[in-house]
């Protein structure tokens, strides 16, 4: 196969079902194959989930076919890259990171945590720019240009800029051409008979009269803001008023777009102090967000070209690049890219004199590029195979696939049919468009084989959008059960035929929007299901409900938190029992309820499930029960009241010293919660939500700031719900067609085929023209309206729902079914329909043009008998026993305790006493065990306190201490006695002694056997008073006496005595 | 050495340890084993052999006190011995004193021209193995290899420079008379090679035990002392690097090879389909072992980077009751460094709200006082504070002022001893905040944190927070940064000495040394283990075999040919130890790693033979949690009960009587316009804000708020036309004016000023435009700000009318209009429109309008000619009624409406039905009423 041949750049256009991934996978083997090393070959995949599976393609494959290759690369698994853009580009970073300024160790900032520190920088900036007369004028003019929406709609604004970096970087402001020529101004002057109706004529053409007469508009705009086709009374006179009202409406546009490309400015100017800043606070940080990556290593690349040879340096050269999905390159990725090769692609460079061939492998679908609105730029698919023909000539090879392996024949007719009419042939002054190639089905099989159902429900008039919903979305339920255990599918496993399931039904949504309406309709029909992959975590109401405890945790005053968590399954509290409680006196609702809990004394709350007073709330499993079950502790609303209150202030004391997610897990538990969230999408939501409390703690973030963590994520929509595993799960799959892409089902439903394709625009647009940035604001909708940028921006949308369609079709193998209610309007799945196979309703029924074979169109009739007639499919059912506890045995191990860890004198005398006392301690035993002299004692001392990182300044006065106190000690005689070498003596001897389930270890200062009695001798060094001696004795009496038993133990005597000495005063008293 | 024993042990080998303890006592009849000296690479080893001998010794000999022998690393060896160097070798020499590896780093950073830690640290580790792996090279004759080595130009400059930083590192220490920890190694090889005999203070029997792959500077290290020392025991594993170096000595020595079982050579795994999944098997797996009668500490877990799994993997222990002992943790998640590490973020970013009410909050600084703690987070929400000295100093004032009007005299007294604290807190903030240099930045935040009561904390044995050592380490931490201030003196007054604060506190470590359990530890250490059972977890592609990372200052090949460890050392030697781990455990050992994380999909370990994967059966191990949700599977089987609170509000008769009794408390005997429509927007929400009078606490906004900018233009336009119309000329100025006394009484800040200012300005030629109009319809402004009350058809309705405009030739002056009451009530006809200010968007279905019509028209019998909405958001005025509708209509309507609307909150009904879905757009009640979809802010985002 000429793809495989690694002497020539590659690029494949790869259409849906055809194999790409394995197509890249065998590339990447006959490079292996020809004796590439590993580390010289870079795959760039979309996603970490596609690198990790293209690894294991690679290996799965390697490992059938080719063993030992399989066992070597198998070694240098660490040297294999296959990794995202993303990642790759970090890696280069740390590479540069000494070039480019960069903390070699940064961290990846995490999208919240990048919208904390950027929210608090425009804080910054918006305030600053309020205190710096330039600033101020800037600000104030943007914030009141719209009223006292103002900053709201600036911070919308800057934000939007935010969320499109590192684009947004490269922006620079849209720069207004005046279209108006003096002459047309001078034209419209001198205009005839105008002057005569229209008072102050000539201030029309003063700068700034729109924004001052605001009414004067009227004369020559519609309400719509369209130039007036007919004049208003009194302008009747005006000769030729049409062409009048449309130049004046020229000069008008113009005139704003002046005042918008000043807008612009400013904004931009506002964004990049702020994004400054943001970089500088990353910097200290030692952070760097996502779309730095990218960008940084793309100014790296192209800014510094020079450096790639640092690259040969560290033998990281790159001789072979794979990408994957190449359709969704964006302009910054296809550059990096680009420059990696630029130096050998152009047929010079070293590599190719070392006999090297390196080559680039580029493998997608323009028409799955379905990531635009994040900056995917489907121009570059085919700008790069025009590039590679030029720069490689016979060095390139081009291949469109054609086979598809995944969908019966009459699914991909179909797709063929209406795809191939409603995409566009390449227009090269419209390069983003996108070019359908038909492909052809290789399934083996009935060339008839596979069924697409057009399900079409009529519009009710006055019907409301969901009442609509309802109905197809329940339309569409019928559907699926009347499939399930009576559609014929092939298995993909076994090749068998058999009858379908609910897990071989997906069901693809464009946007969310109604979601709600088909999980409703499809659990009114009792069938089965899991939102695959949905986002909008923390909108969902378990997760607001431990976010709620979290904030109730970090405020016991946040009634408003309270309140969810005693309506929430936590505690199930009736609101009547609420409302009396609020209704009482107290300053904060939780101490209402502490005060009305002292009315009742609580039960023994100990564990639910192991033990305490269950009271009155003892089950009953054999009933059904209502989706609400009786408490846990039972009684009347005052007693669940007061153990409420009394839960609530154990997880407040827990907060103290747990982790959170234990107080978290606690709650969930002791509250018997969990019963709640059995079903699998909460349960995963609740241990993902603890899992990321676990990861904030641990990465040092307090309650407080987990809290504004939490804050953060109630207009967060973009966080994915939890995965849940849903292997073997007999259900149907809900999941947008983003999602879906590379993903295939036996069949495949796409409701709400008449939702219009796109929302309305906003007055700001980021924009790309021939690889460079622009931004512009319209705020003005009528403006916008005929603007070509934003014209072109929506065509450009609307190619990309046709690809969006196109993703959604093929993905069914089995079976197609598109679901929608009639309309007339245009843009929109239907429309495509209609063009594609020449639907129509002629006289109440629906017609199709087109005679494909296996095409039905079906109303909600239809479906609905089908529903009746189908025979009943049955579920699979586990029995699920009860399970218990098990009880750890109580487990005995000696406990380990260090003897002078236990005795505390940090705390009473301070850390100077402490160091000084190890000093003190160190010296005695030198001398005692003639190690040191006594002349040598200063120099020790000396070395010790610069050791123990003493000042300078203070050694001689500390030294002066330890002498004065070795003088006391040589006047009264413990000098000589004690701490001299003696015969018979120990000093710091180590011991280990167990007493009871205790092993203590030690070390005794000093030990001297006079005759057969032992004395055993413990150092104070620190200062005491007279009147402490008492309590000081009784305090280490414990420390003591255990000294002595060791001894007893270790000489096996019985004649031992035990001593503190006091160094200070030189006192030695027997305990 | 005199006497020599070799100990060799093939991987399988049992009971090592016990040979050596045989061995050990063999040597010391009596219970004085002092004599002896055990040499270990780590201190989790050390722990554990201390521990196993005295069970040896209560086992074997029945001996429970001895005299145990000192065991110790190379490192604490060496120091030791270096210790004695001044005394005792040339007592007249004073050796320098030894730094420790973080002080390194911090010079490091000194030295570098800005503070990049990260590169700082990369130098610290290449001068830590340059010293090890070289040991005999010199800085210059490094370069002159590097420029050999290195052919590229930008590569070389880039190696030589960073050699050169460590050469003027290393010379910065010679100056100061310090020296770097690795090279007192060194001095101490050099010391042990030059000593003739046993070397002095080395105890006279050493046992050598767990080195796999010491470093050359550490083997020369061992070497020497097995030369010099009388009595050396080794046990050495075979097939390790060790192993090969210690062979060469097997003439003279006696060698004992043990016994073994066959050793593995692969081994099962199991794979999860998630890390928690993973973590809750391995935990019911050691559960099962417990059951089964083995003890705990027979049990060792580890993993390949052990510090990412260790929070989750307590917690699962605990859920499933398994004590548990950590060899390393690390502390920077802990309360007491995470409180440090906010307060200093706190001086450095002046005050963030959120991390001044971390400090505030923290159960680490007991010495705030307990009315700043409890009250803290509700007043800075109120007060909405974002940051900055100021904001905090005036909390009590913009609360007391701006934001409530109803506070009780307790109130008030909290917020006055709120301030107070508050304002003491900041003030012994400021003092570290104004430290000149690091020393004083010191003194000031150990006051601080006396006063704030976190030492006396970690000192309290009683408290939570003692057992994690914190306090001995946070001392280190002042005494290094001590010392390096000393010793960059006043040449360097950094300006940020929080950095080097906060560099130190991120890397502490704290162990669980004297904790009887399952002992958790990393992988490294694992494999000089003896356990009864082993688990390894976390073998997934990207953990295991770990990447070093990227150097960024030497090539592979460089090291390779240097001799420092390279990227193959790293992947060879995680290799072995991954096979030593097959063979640790007396049992079969337990590998595992999960499939997923999240959305990540994760690979097995290359190491893995990917063949032998295989599933667990179900044990029958489970947790409170499994119980529970199992419970809920059969009870509630298909089904899916809700989050909150089974459906709407719903309340019994009784609890119907509370809330009338609040409905009426609330409206005292007349219904507000307001809120009646605020009922219809979305009943339940009406209930949650109105009738509970509860709204979530949301962060501080940094903007002035909405209704706040509402009030302000309200109150602006009232006064405008306080005193009755005023001539178009005027009214420019007269807003102005009125603008500043508006000001005035809702003081928003001067920036907030000038931008309302700002805003009128913009404004006012709409403005003319409208009063132009009105005028020109005849109407002009007759009041504002009208109090309507009125009872119709029983229902009792209460409202202020923004504005009311009659037809001119009816407006007497506001002097007369009393008067004029007098005459309206007397039945004569007037025609007046009445008007509404709206700062934000306007709902064209609000029964306010037509209800202030037909109040009005009850109180005054006038005709109401129209109603309007004024906009000062764009300048227009929205009419009602509109074209096919009678003032009469547009009045009944509504009050049918509302009488419903009232008939319906009367008797308990709190639907969540929002009147227009858009309402739950900007409402944060919808997981409460599980409408969370309709909060969608554009469908498209979601995808
Ligand atoms: S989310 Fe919607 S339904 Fe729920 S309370 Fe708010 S407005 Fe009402």
């Amino acid at each position: 196969m000429s793809y495989l041949d690694t002497d020539k750049s590659v690029i494949i256009s790869s259409p849906a079902g055809s194999g790409k991934t394995e197509k890249l996978a065998r590339r990447y083997i006959s490079l292996l194959n020809n004796g590439v090393d590993v580390e010289r070959i870079l795959a760039i995949t979309f996603t970490d989930k596609a690198a990790a599976e293209m690894k294991q393609r690679i290996l799965n494959i390697l490992k059938a076919e080719a063993p030992e290759l399989f066992a070597s690369l198998i070694r240098k698994m660490p040297l294999m890259r296959v990794t995202t853009i993303h990642s790759f580009c970090g890696t280069l970073l740390r590479r540069f990171s000494f070039e480019a300024g960069i903390d070699p160790n940064y961290v990846i900032q995490d999208a919240i945590d990048s919208r904390m520190a950027w929210d608090e920088i425009l804080y910054e900036v918006l305030m600053d720019a309020g205190r710096e007369s330039e600033g101020h004028e800037l600000l104030l003019q943007s914030l009141s240009d719209n009223g006292f929406r103002g900053l709201d709609l600036l911070k919308r604004t800057i934000d939007y800029l935010f969320q499109k970096s590192p684009f947004s970087l490269e922006a620079a402001s849209y720069i207004h051409t005046p279209g108006i020529s003096e002459e047309t101004v001078e034209e419209l002057k001198a205009w005839d008979g105008v002057r005569g109706v229209i008072d102050n004529y000539d201030s029309f053409f003063e700068k700034g009269y729109f924004t001052e007469a605001p009414s004067a508009e009227e004369v020559f705009l519609t309400d719509k803001k369209e130039p007036r086709k007919r004049a208003k009374s009194g302008m009747k006179n005006i000769p030729d008023f049409q062409n009048w009202t449309l130049s004046m409406y020229r000069y008008w546009k113009d005139r704003k777009l002046e005042e918008y490309a000043q807008r612009s400015e400013r904004i931009l100017k506002i964004f990049t102090k702020c994004i400054g800043n943001y970089a500088a606070r990353k910097r200290a940080g030692r952070m760097l967000d996502f779309s730095d990556l990218e960008y940084l290593a793309y100014r790296i690349l192209t800014e510094h070209p020079e450096w790639a040879n640092i690259l040969y340096a560290f033998d990281e050269r790159t001789d072979h690049v794979l990408v994957d999905e190449f359709q969704d390159t964006n302009t910054f990725q296809w550059a990096i890219i680009s420059k990696l090769t630029e130096e050998w692609r152009s047929g010079l460079g070293a590599k190719r004199a070392e006999g090297i061939h390196p080559t680039v492998f580029l493998v997608g679908d323009e028409k799955q590029s379905i990531y635009f609105f994040r900056g995917a730029n489907v121009e570059i698919f085919q700008g790069a195979r025009e590039q590679l023909e030029a720069w490689l000539g016979k060095e390139f090879h081009y291949e469109e696939a054609k086979e598809n392996y995944r969908s019966l024949p009459v699914i991909t007719e179909f797709a063929n049919h209406v795809c191939s009419k409603i995409m566009s042939a390449l227009t090269p002054q419209y390069p983003w468009r996108t070019r359908y190639g038909p492909f052809s089905a290789t399934r083996p099989g009935n060339p008839y084989a596979g069924k697409v159902e057009i399900i079409l429900l009529e519009d009710k008039e006055k019907s409301t959008i969901s009442d609509t919903k309802q109905n197809e979305a329940e339309t569409l339920a019928q559907r699926i059960k009347a499939l399930a255990g009576n559609f014929q599918i092939t298995d993909k496993s076994s090749r068998q035929q058999r009858l379908c399931r609910y897990m071989d039904v997906a069901v693809l949504l464009r946007k969310r929007t109604h979601l709600k309406s088909y999980e409703e309709a499809l659990r009114k029909y009792q069938i089965p299901f899991v939102a695959v992959k949905g986002i909008g975590f923390y909108q969902e109401p378990e997760v607001a409900m431990l976010r709620a405890l979290v904030f109730f945790l970090s405020n016991p005053r946040d009634d408003y938190s309270l309140y969810m968590l005693l309506k929430s399954r936590l505690f199930d509290i009736d609101e009547g029992t609420i409302l009396q409680l609020i209704s009482r006196e107290g300053s904060s609702l939780f101490e209402k309820m502490k005060a009305a809990a002292h009315v009742v004394k609580p039960l023994n709350i100990s564990s639910p499930l192991t033990g305490g007073d269950e009271g009155e709330g003892e089950f009953d499993f054999s009933t059904t029960p209502t989706l609400t079950l009786p408490h846990p502790w039972g009684g009347n609303s005052a007693h669940q009241i007061s153990i409420v209150a009394e839960l609530l202030d154990d997880w407040l004391s827990q907060c103290v010293h747990s982790p959170l997610p234990e107080v978290i897990e606690k709650a969930l538990v002791s509250t018997r919660a969990w019963r709640y969230f059995h079903e699998p999408q909460k349960k995963a939501n609740i241990r993902k939500f603890i899992r990321l409390m676990e990861k904030l703690e641990a990465e040092g973030k307090s309650l407080i700031r987990i809290r504004d963590f939490l804050e953060r994520t109630f207009d967060s929509e973009d966080e994915a719900k939890a995965n849940v595993n849903t292997e073997g799960m007999d259900a149907v799959k809900i999941m947008t067609v983003h999602a879906a892409k590379g993903l295939e089902f036996p069949i495949v439903f796409v409701p709400g085929i008449e939702e219009p394709l796109s929302a309305k625009t906003s007055d700001s647009l980021m924009y790309e023209r021939g690889g460079r940035f622009f931004y512009k604001s319209i705020p003005e909708a009528s403006i916008r309206r005929d603007d070509d940028d934003f014209l072109i921006q929506e065509a450009k949308e609307e190619e990309e729902q046709k690809r969006l369609f196109y993703v959604a079709v093929t993905r069914a193998a089995e079976g197609l079914f598109l679901v929608g209610t009639w309309n007339d309007k245009e843009r929109n799945f239907l429309s495509f329909l209609k063009k594609g196979l020449g639907l129509e309703k002629r006289e109440g029924t629906f017609i199709m043009e087109s005679d494909l074979l296996g095409i039905a169109v079906l109303t909600g009739g239809d479906v609905h008998k089908l529903y009746e007639r189908a025979p009943e499919h049955k579920e699979l059912k586990k029995e699920r026993q009860a399970i218990q506890v098990l009880p750890l045995p109580a487990q005995k191990q000696k406990q380990w305790r260090s003897v002078t860890e236990s005795v505390e004198i940090r705390s009473q005398h301070g850390e100077d006493r402490m160091m000084m006392g190890d000093i003190m301690h160190t010296i005695f035993e030198w001398i005692s065990t003639g190690a040191l002299a006594e002349q040598d004692i200063r120099q020790k001392a000396e070395i010790l306190l610069r050791e123990k990182n003493v000042p300078e300044s203070l050694r001689e006065e500390k030294i002066a201490l330890i002498e004065k106190d070795i003088i006391t000690l040589r006047q009264k005689g413990v000098w000589n006695d004690i701490i001299m070498p003696r015969e018979n003596s120990y000093a710091e001897l180590p011991f280990t002694y167990e007493e009871g389930d205790i092993v203590y270890t030690g070390r005794i200062d000093r030990i001297i056997k006079e005759g057969s009695v032992y004395n055993v001798y413990d150092y104070k060094t620190f200062p005491v008073k007279d009147k402490e001696i008492g309590y000081l004795l009784k305090e280490y009496s414990f420390q003591l006496h255990l000294y002595k038993r060791a001894v007893m133990k270790l000489f096996d005597t019985k004649e031992v005595k035990s001593f503190i000495v006091f160094s200070h005063t030189g006192e030695i008293h027997e305990v | 050495m005199k006497n020599g024993t070799l100990i060799i042990a093939p991987p399988g080998a049992w009971n090592k340890r016990e040979t050596l303890f045989q061995h050990i006592v063999s040597l010391c009849p009596g219970s004085d084993f002092s004599s002896v000296l055990y040499l270990a690479p780590n201190d989790p080893v050390i722990g554990t052999v201390r521990k196993q001998f005295f069970s040896f010794l209560k086992k074997t000999h029945n001996r429970s006190a001895y005299i145990p022998f000192q065991a110790l690393t190379v490192r604490q060896l060496a120091l030791q011995i270096y210790g004695t160097l001044n005394t005792e070798g040339q007592p007249q020499r004073v050796a320098p004193t030894v730094i420790s590896s973080r002080m390194r780093t911090l010079l490091l950073c000194a030295l570098l021209k800005e503070d990049n830690i990260g590169y700082a640290q990369l130098l610290s580790d290449l001068y830590r193995k340059l010293k090890h792996y070289c040991p005999d090279m010199t800085f210059p004759g490094l370069k002159d290899e590097l420029k050999r080595l290195i052919f590229e130009e930008k590569t070389a400059e880039r190696a030589l420079n960073a050699i050169d930083i460590l050469q003027s590192y290393e010379h910065f220490l010679n100056d100061k008379s310090l020296l770097d920890p690795e090279d007192m190694l060194r001095d101490v090889r050099a010391t042990l090679c030059a000593c003739h005999g046993q070397p002095h203070r080395v105890a006279s029997t050493i046992i050598i035990e767990g080195f796999f792959d010491p470093t050359p500077l550490e083997l020369s290290i061992l070497k020497a002392l097995i030369e010099k020392t009388d009595n050396v025991c080794i046990l050495a594993d075979e097939n390790t690097e060790f192993f090969s170096h210690v062979r060469l000595y097997e003439k003279e020595m006696q060698v004992i090879t043990l016994k073994c079982r066959s050793s593995r050579e692969t081994v099962k795994y199991y794979s999860y389909p998630s890390i928690e999944d993973e973590v809750n098997e391995i935990a019911r797996n050691v559960k099962k072992c417990i059951l089964d009668g083995i003890r705990p500490w027979e049990i060792a877990v580890c993993f390949p980077s052990l510090f990412p799994y260790l929070p989750m993997l307590q917690r699962v222990f605990r859920k499933h009751g398994i004590p548990a002992s950590i060899s390393e943790y690390d502390l920077s998640g802990t309360k007491p460094l995470t409180a440090l590490t906010d307060l200093i973020s706190c001086i450095e970013n002046n005050y963030p709200a959120h991390e001044l009410l971390s400090v505030i909050a923290s159960p680490c600084f007991p010495g705030i006082p307990d009315i700043v703690r409890d009250r803290a987070v509700a007043y800075a929400y109120m007060a909405g504070i974002v940051k900055g000295k100021p904001s905090w100093l005036s909390i009590g004032d913009i609360i007391l002022h701006s934001y409530r009007e109803d506070v009780d005299d307790e109130e008030k007294k909290a917020l006055n001893l709120f301030q107070q604290g508050i304002e003491k807190m900041i003030s012994s903030l400021e003092t570290i905040k104004a430290a000149k240099d690091i020393g004083s930045f010191l003194d000031c935040l150990e006051a601080a944190l006396i006063t704030f009561g976190f030492i006396e904390l970690l000192n309290d044995r009683d408290s939570q927070f003692y057992s994690m050592d914190a306090a001995n380490r946070i001392t280190g931490i002042f005494s290094e940064l001590r010392q390096f201030a000393e010793l960059q003196g006043n040449a360097r007054n950094h300006p940020d000495p929080g950095f080097y604060f906060k560099y130190l506190l991120q890397g502490l470590r704290a162990s669980d040394k004297d904790k009887a359990g399952v002992s958790i530890l990393p992988f490294e250490i694992a494999a000089g283990l003896e356990t009864k059972v082993l688990f390894f977890g976390g073998l997934t592609e990207e953990n295991f075999p770990s990447n070093p990372g990227i150097d960024p200052i030497l090539p592979e090949k460089v090291k390779k040919e240097l001799g420092l460890p390279h990227l193959e050392f790293y992947l060879d030697r995680q290799r072995d130890y991954f096979k030593r781990l097959m063979n640790v455990p007396e049992l079969e050992p337990y590998f595992s790693c999960a499939s997923a994380d999240g959305e990540k999909i994760l690979l097995p370990s290359p190491f893995l033979d990917w063949e032998q994967v295989i599933t667990l059966p179900e044990l029958n191990i489970f947790s409170e949690e499994d119980v529970l949700l199992r419970e809920g599977e059969t009870l509630f089987r298909g089904r899916v009960p809700g989050t909150f609170s089974e459906g709407d509000i719903t309340l019994s008769r009784a609890d119907t009587e509370t809330l009338r009794k609040r409905i009426a408390a609330m409206s005292k005997g007349h219904f507000r316009v307001t809120d009646i429509d605020f009922y219809r927007r979305c009943p339940f929400r009406f209930y949650i804000e109105k009738v509970l009078g509860l709204e979530m606490a949301l962060p501080p906004r940094f903007e002035v708020e909405s209704r706040l900018w509402g009030s302000l233009a309200h109150k602006t336009m009232e006064e405008l036309y306080r005193d009755g119309d005023i001539l178009p000329v005027e009214l420019e100025k007269r807003l102005f004016q009125c603008l500043e006394k508006s000001l005035k009484q809702f003081p928003i800040g001067d920036f907030w000023s000038a931008v309302a200012r700002d805003i009128f300005n913009k404004l006012i030629p709409h403005l003319k435009q409208m009063e132009t109009v009105l005028r020109e319809e005849g109407f002009s402004p007759y009041k504002v700000e009208q109090s309507v009350k009125a009872e119709i058809n029983s229902l009792r309705l209460k409202g202020k009318i923004d504005r009311i405009d009659k037809k001119k030739s009816e407006v007497k002056s506001q002097k007369s209009k009393v008067k004029e009451q007098r005459t309206t009530d007397n039945g004569q006809q007037e025609t007046v429109l009445l008007l509404d200010y709206k700062t934000g968007s306007i709902d064209g279905k609000s029964l306010q309008m037509p209800l202030y019509a037909r109040m009005w028209q009850e109180n005054f019998s006038g005709a109401v000619e129209k109603a309007g909405y004024y906009s000062l958001k764009d300048g227009s005025i929205e009419w009602y009624p509109k074209r096919n509708t009678t003032m009469e209509e547009f009045m009944n309507d509504a009050l049918q409406k509302t009488e419903e609307l009232i008939k319906g909150m009367m008797q308990g009904l709190f639907p969540s039905e929002p009147f227009n879905t858009n309402e739950c757009r900007y409402c944060y009640h919808g997981p409460m009423c599980e409408t969370t979809e309709h909060r969608t802010q554009n469908p498209d985002t979601r995808l």
